[in-house]
């Protein structure tokens, strides 16, 4: 129905319009409105570089007192009841100073906690960025260890296997600019961190952080702890999607950096595990990478059993204890791009995995089932705005299932 | 958080209205730029607050709480980029704000009684004619105070501010449907309201029914023999 339709149809006022012209026909004195446009400016003037909650008070209090003071009453109470001291450092201000910190920061390094989702155990990196560009990445899985460092700026990367002295490169070149943006992690993080506004949205309770004293500032779905004596920032709590962080450990612009950290040159005595550069492309994920991604993970497995998570690093815990074959080939070279596809699947996987969002209702309970049991399901979820399910089947076949027959199926609610 | 809503419902719509469109890009820092935003639009929203509270003091209080509120937001959840036309997005700041003043403030009725009473009457215009017309926008206010909040707004949005359906709709995050709707309800409520003290029908008036009680109440006053 067009506008025009609507109005001339619906808007049968009637006698409502007299009264409307009568509101409409009254309006407020010039001068009224000048006064209030010059209180108004003043205390724009004022606003600058204060105490939010002192600012807060003067805003509530300031021309007139009807509602004014019940609001300056509520901030002091508040005050009063998380601790404040408004005419002293304030956790406003410590924040901001924090914010100021993370802004001009070359270098911002921290732990990471990530989990996939709830039922999988939790994925430990250490990270770090420097600008202008570079990122790194360190993670450990049941002892094996893997490096990787991306450039952003001279678009390349490389992943790094101490354990094997074993190196991949990585091509960011044709990596979607979209994909830029969101498939690296750590970037994402890093630049998140340096745009937090001015001013935290929920200031929350104060709490012990190890031996640190710290109080809670909420920003969006983010919650962030910072030691105000001393101004640091101490962790920081976030949710991408399903995805679960938690950041401790922070170190911004430490004084002795080690620049060989930040290098996408491959450490002498490493060897390249594949012939040239993999094409880093996580670009539309979909439900068929992952069930790629799953099929080749579950046939490099020696028992064909599915792995305990979707998370491909989980693969180098299985390698350290024997349990994961070799790439089926015919020639050194097959198996190079055998390699390379499996790189590149398993990227898609993760992204699809990780960009789920708790609607989503994202489960995977695939840990020991049987490659070919068609009758088990070891993945599921909602697609959004879908009212059934997707499952993966343990013979790897995709299905769609209402939510009450995932029930039935043994596996529903889990 | 309403607002910052809004300007991302704005930002994604991304359509031009007005000649405010021009005005987006400001230089100079937070304080200024929403300073430039007081002295371009404050007017409007005094404006746009009064029609819906008919008095002054509670319109400056929605001039204030507007802007600073902006200020307050400004690149933080607020993405001031993202706004193609501040004059729609300030008059729905605006209406939201008075709309819950004007339920929530026990002192309103007072201090429009006292506006009515105490504000003289244009030079030009007789002043009789001045009272009867703000008894009239009075007993609408009244009314409108007894009307759910959403309902308020959008009557408020396209009967004061004249906005059309479609920015409205993209405005309050509503379908256009949605608003024909919302809008259909609240006047019927008014008329129902209303048209025993000012409509055809204003003999019933002297049943006693009060504007700015809740509808059921009234009903049940109507219905009493």
């Amino acid at each position: 129905m067009s506008q025009k339709s609507h109005d001339r149809d619906r808007e049968d006022l009637g006698f409502l319009r007299e009264l409307i012209d009568a509101a409409k026909a009254d309006p407020p004195e010039e001068a009224r409105y000048l006064a209030a446009r010059r209180k108004l400016l003043q205390e724009l003037r004022a606003d600058r570089e204060e105490n939010p909650i002192m600012s807060a008070i003067r805003r509530a209090t300031y021309g007139k007192t009807r509602w004014g003071i019940a609001a300056a009453a509520a901030v002091l109470l508040i005050a009063a009841v998380v601790g404040l001291d408004l005419f002293g450092r304030t956790p406003g201000q410590a924040y901001a100073a924090v914010v100021e910190q993370l802004r001009k920061a070359q270098t911002v390094s921290f732990s990471a906690e990530w989990r996939f989702d709830e039922n999988e155990p939790p994925t430990h990196l250490e990270m770090a960025f420097r600008e202008p560009g570079i990122q790194r990445t360190v993670t450990e899985l049941n002892g094996a260890r893997i490096v990787q460092i991306y450039d952003t700026s001279q678009d390349e990367g490389i992943v790094l296997i101490p354990e094997n002295k074993n190196y991949v490169r990585m091509d960011l070149a044709s990596m979607p600019s979209v994909e830029r943006e969101r498939v690296q992690l750590i970037e994402f993080i890093n630049r998140d961190m340096k745009t937090l506004p001015d001013r935290a949205d929920e200031i929350l309770e104060e709490k012990a952080i190890g031996e640190r004293r710290v109080q809670g500032f909420r920003v969006g779905n983010r919650r962030i702890w910072i030691d105000v004596e001393r101004e640091s920032l101490v962790c920081v709590e976030n949710q991408l999607g399903a995805t679960r962080m938690v950041l401790t450990d922070f170190q911004i612009d430490p004084d002795n950096l080690d620049e060989s950290k930040f290098t996408t040159t491959p450490p002498e005595g490493y060897v390249s595990v594949t012939d040239r550069a993999v094409l880093y492309d996580a670009s539309n994920p979909g439900e068929a990478d992952l069930v790629e991604y799953l099929r080749a993970a579950v046939t490099l497995i020696k028992d064909h059993r599915f792995p305990p998570t979707v998370n491909p690093m989980e693969l180098m815990s299985l390698q350290k204890d024997g349990m994961l074959g070799e790439f089926e080939s015919a020639t050194p070279e097959e198996g190079q791009r055998a390699v390379e596809s499996f790189i590149q699947t398993s990227q898609k996987a993760v992204m699809f995995v990780v960009t789920m969002k708790p609607e989503n209702d994202w489960h995977y309970v695939g840990k020991g089932v049987t490659y070919g049991d068609s009758k088990t399901p070891i993945a599921w979820w909602r697609p959004g705005g879908s009212e059934t399910y997707r499952v993966i089947w343990g013979d790897l076949s995709v299905s769609s299932l209402a939510p009450e027959d995932l029930s039935r199926v043994g596996k529903g609610g889990q | 958080m309403e607002e910052v809503l809004d300007a991302e419902r704005m930002r994604l719509s991304a359509k031009n209205h007005s000649q405010e469109n021009e005005e987006t890009p400001m230089k100079g820092n937070h304080t200024e730029r929403v300073a430039e935003l007081v002295n371009r639009h404050g007017r409007m929203v005094f404006a746009a607050a009064y029609r819906i509270l008919g008095n002054a003091d509670d319109a400056e209080d929605v001039l204030q709480d507007v802007f600073l509120k902006i200020l307050g937001g400004w690149n933080g959840r607020l993405k001031p980029h993202a706004i193609q036309d501040w004059g729609a997005y300030l008059r729905v700041a605006a209406s939201r704000r008075a709309v819950d003043l004007l339920r929530r403030n026990r002192s309103w009725e007072q201090n429009t009684r006292a506006d009515i009473e105490t504000v003289e009457a244009p030079v030009h215009q007789n002043p009789r004619n001045v009272a009867i017309q703000r008894e009239k926008a009075s007993l609408l206010r009244k009314a409108l105070r007894s009307l759910p909040k959403r309902e308020a707004r959008v009557f408020a949005l396209r009967c004061f501010e004249g906005l059309s359906y479609d920015q409205i709709a993209e405005h309050m995050g509503l379908s256009v449907n949605l608003v024909g709707v919302v809008l259909h309800r609240a006047r019927g409520r008014l008329q129902r309201i209303l048209e025993p003290l000012v409509g055809p029908s204003a003999q019933d008036a002297s049943r006693g029914r009060d504007p700015g009680a809740p509808e059921e109440e009234n009903s049940r006053v109507a219905e009493e023999p």
